[in-house]
């Protein structure tokens, strides 16, 4: 037992390296199908661009994360679009991590290729703009005040999309997905002093730090994670939207077995540490 | 004077207006405003030119002096200055030289950098998360709770386990957060206040 206690204490943190990659990769391999419940907070972000449908007024997603977060908050933003054009309605990106430009005219010439969407009419890419809270700031009046153009440098007017937005009055619902404070942002600069339907999108480890914004009212909802990305792709597919999961729900069964994984190491490390007390206190009796 | 009181004054001058501004909606006022924001974008364009030079004077500076890992700093040099370079000259759409740098080269890099994390978390988890004390042991369990209840392998072993996941979220999780964020919120008005009133002068190089 002893000889036990000490191998644990000492184990090769490449073990550990070891059974996370193992259960990482096994379930892309071997898919366990978890059943995916849709949290009340991801279901009140799917009615509110439900709602959308037939208003003629866009979602507007702010693609705030870059490559690093792109396999969580990624999935989001591919539902999300897909439930807008799926439903006819417009979308209009834009985005304030220039890390993430090119990652957020991907996703958006992705989505829109898919749904056989046309440029200017049923979606926009503003791009990138330095200098956020005045662009959310001045986007309370006018939207040209800050982009003039869009990503392409094409003028706004030129776009027929863009004809009916002038300000947030004439965004339909706003989202902010991000891996970076910025989807706090827009409440402070947005949401706190001009009062527009807005939501979260996040990585799995900020979900916690925003939901005092679901219970001010702030954020209608949010989208936590890859888990939050399946839920969404469940509750599409509950509505018959979609065929299929998506790309969240497979990384999920991963995620599971990941998270079983650490908990069982950190039992382990316990359980070697409290070992090693109890003979440290024997041997000092 | 020019180095002290008149940027002071400055200071306060645009602090106060902009405060204030939040409670005069007069057309006068918000086109000011509107103007100042101008600007403020300007500044924050200059701002990351500045970042951009001073990088490159890091940069080069860790070269000329064969600091240690001078070799990344010429990797660096040479990646932001080809991309730049790239950028300007094939543009920035999507099928050109400067996307495919993006897609094949910045993007895996970052994705691989970010999910290396679950390895390190898993092997600092089990090295440093143990119950020393009640609080560590609260702790402990509640990242526990968290962890299996959110995701659906919480669901499958029982349906109270994501309830109580839900509960530790709304509850102690939100006050706790909110407490934070009134207690930054003020740090950043006493913060504002002391700029204003010029008792704060960090901005003038003052230490």
């Amino acid at each position: 037992m002893k000889k036990l206690m000490d191998r644990l204490l000492k184990l090769d943190r490449r073990w550990t390296f070891l059974a996370i990659g193992i259960s990482a990769v096994l379930p892309f391999l071997f898919p366990i199908g978890l059943a995916i419940h849709p949290s009340k907070e991801v279901q009140q972000v799917f009615d509110h661009v439900q709602a959308l449908k037939g208003t003629g007024k866009p979602l507007v997603i702010s693609f705030d994360f870059d490559p690093g977060t792109d396999a969580e908050v990624g999935p989001m933003a591919i539902a999300l679009m897909d439930h807008a054009f799926l439903n006819n309605v417009p979308v209009l990106g834009l985005n304030f991590i220039y890390t993430g430009t090119s990652l957020a005219e991907i996703h958006i010439k992705k989505a829109a290729e898919k749904h056989g969407k046309e440029y200017g009419i049923d979606y926009v890419f503003l791009g990138f703009k330095t200098a956020f809270p005045n662009v959310m700031i001045n986007m309370s009046k006018d939207i040209r005040l800050s982009f003039n153009a869009d990503y392409y440098n094409k003028p706004i007017g030129d776009l027929p999309m863009m004809r009916k937005i002038k300000n947030y009055d004439d965004f339909g619902f706003t989202i902010g997905l991000g891996g970076t404070r910025m989807v706090e942002y827009w409440i402070i600069y947005g949401v706190g002093p001009y009062d527009f339907d807005y939501a979260i999108g996040c990585t799995a480890v900020m979900a916690s730090d925003y939901y005092p914004y679901i219970q001010t009212g702030q954020s209608k909802g949010i989208i936590g994670g890859m888990k939050g990305a399946a839920e969404y792709e469940q509750l599409l597919l509950d509505a018959g939207l979609t065929e299929t999961l998506g790309d969240a729900a497979m990384g999920l069964d991963s995620q599971s077995l990941c998270h079983l994984v650490v908990i069982g190491f950190i039992v382990l490390g316990n359980i070697a540490y409290f070992g090693e007390q109890r003979r440290k206190r024997k041997a000092r009796q | 004077m020019w180095k002290k009181t008149i940027p002071v004054s400055i200071a306060f001058a645009v602090g106060l207006f902009m405060a204030l501004q939040f409670f005069v909606p007069h057309r006068h006022v918000q086109s000011v405003v509107e103007e100042i924001n101008r600007w403020t974008s300007l500044i924050w364009c200059a701002a990351l030119i500045l970042g951009t030079l001073s990088l490159a004077k890091h940069l080069s500076l860790k070269i000329k002096a064969k600091k240690e890992g001078w070799g990344y700093a010429v990797i660096a040099m040479i990646s932001m200055i080809a991309t730049t370079v790239i950028g300007f000259y094939t543009g920035i759409e999507q099928g050109t030289l400067f996307m495919r740098i993006y897609e094949f080269i910045l993007a895996p890099l970052e994705a691989t950098t970010f999910s290396l994390l679950a390895f390190y978390i898993a092997s600092a988890a089990f090295r440093a998360f143990r119950a020393r004390n009640a609080e560590a042991t609260l702790l402990l369990i509640a990242a526990i709770l968290i962890m299996i209840g959110r995701v659906p392998i919480g669901h499958a072993i029982s349906e109270v386990i994501p309830q109580i996941s839900d509960f530790i979220l709304d509850y102690p999780n939100t006050a706790a957060k909110r407490g934070i964020m009134m207690g930054v919120g003020l740090g950043m008005i006493s913060t504002a206040l002391k700029i204003i009133l010029g008792i704060e002068r960090g901005y003038l190089g003052d230490k």
